[in-house]
């Protein structure tokens, strides 16, 4: 009799498994190349930081040149544009074209305020990389706890 | 009938799953051209240096394996992408010239070019008059 529960124990684990697998391939394949399963992505995809002194945007943005991007700065809403074209070399033929042309734009409430003199935004190997430096009023202060 | 090996594979903190989730293991997206003279490849591997990126290419089975570090700069507010193996392998041809293989990385996209040795390439053939 307990045996059979315990079976059932493992066969839930091995299902449980097999799910985690399933899903961890399909987000893995999803965000590799989503045409393949008819969908579209956030392009380009982001991460947002902040290191108390300023704000740090990345965003992968293979095969662009800072030519090929638009950065501004609305108030505290940050906008980045721009577009990739995948054209075939001249000469070639296509056996395989997973890569695939954007035309995008993504905007950013920004949760601080920045100086927006001294944004700087730079692309090496692939990633758009944006700092935003806080406002004095918006860095983090540390405050300090006097005895009585 | 059940031994200690049971319980441990049954705990979920267990699953291998979980144990990889902190890295993710990507396929780069490809494109992949010919034309007379050679093959060639361009992956889309953002976020990684030249030095980074390893080329395999042995018995016709050409491998690109790169890894992403983690950017632990400040707390994350928002994150969409992070340390990332990129792996892939491709069956080639035979045909193509391995000492040939050449490659360049930039802006995040690896290009590979893999001429084909001279057996195979198109050669024009004269035609002369009797």
């Amino acid at each position: 009799m307990f045996s059979v529960y315990n079976d059932w124990d493992q066969h839930f684990a091995e299902l449980r498994q097999q799910m985690a697998n399933l899903l961890e391939e399909f987000d893995g394949g999803w965000a590799a190349n989503p045409s393949v399963f008819g969908g579209t992505r956030t392009w380009p995809r982001v991460n947002v930081a902040d290191t108390g002194e300023q704000l740090v945007l990345c965003a992968e943005v293979p095969g662009l040149s800072n030519k090929d991007i638009q950065v501004s700065l609305e108030h505290d809403v940050l906008t980045i544009a721009g577009e990739r074209k995948i054209d075939a070399p001249s000469g070639y033929s296509v056996h395989r074209q997973e890569r695939e042309g954007f035309k995008f734009v993504r905007s950013f409430t920004l949760p601080s305020k920045v100086n927006a003199e001294k944004v700087n935004a730079t692309v090496t190997n692939g990633i758009l990389t944006i700092a935003l430096p806080k406002t004095p009023e918006a860095q983090p202060k540390r405050i300090e706890v006097r005895a009585s | 009938m059940k031994n200690t090996n049971d319980l441990a594979r049954r705990d979920p903190n267990h699953l291998p799953a979980r144990a990889e989730q902190a890295r993710a293991t990507l396929s780069p997206p490809v494109d992949v051209y010919e034309n007379g003279d050679e093959l060639l490849l361009y992956a889309d591997i953002p976020g990684v240096t030249r030095d980074e990126v390893a080329l395999h290419f042995a018995n016709n089975q050409l491998t690109i394996e790169a890894q992403r570090k983690p950017n632990d700069q400040g707390k994350l507010l928002a994150s969409e992408f992070g340390p990332t193996n990129f792996v892939r392998s491709f069956s080639v041809p035979p045909g193509l010239d391995a000492d040939k293989v050449t490659a360049e990385f930039r802006e995040g996209v690896l290009c590979i070019h893999l001429p084909k040795s001279a057996a195979v390439k198109p050669r024009q053939i004269q035609v002369r008059g009797g």
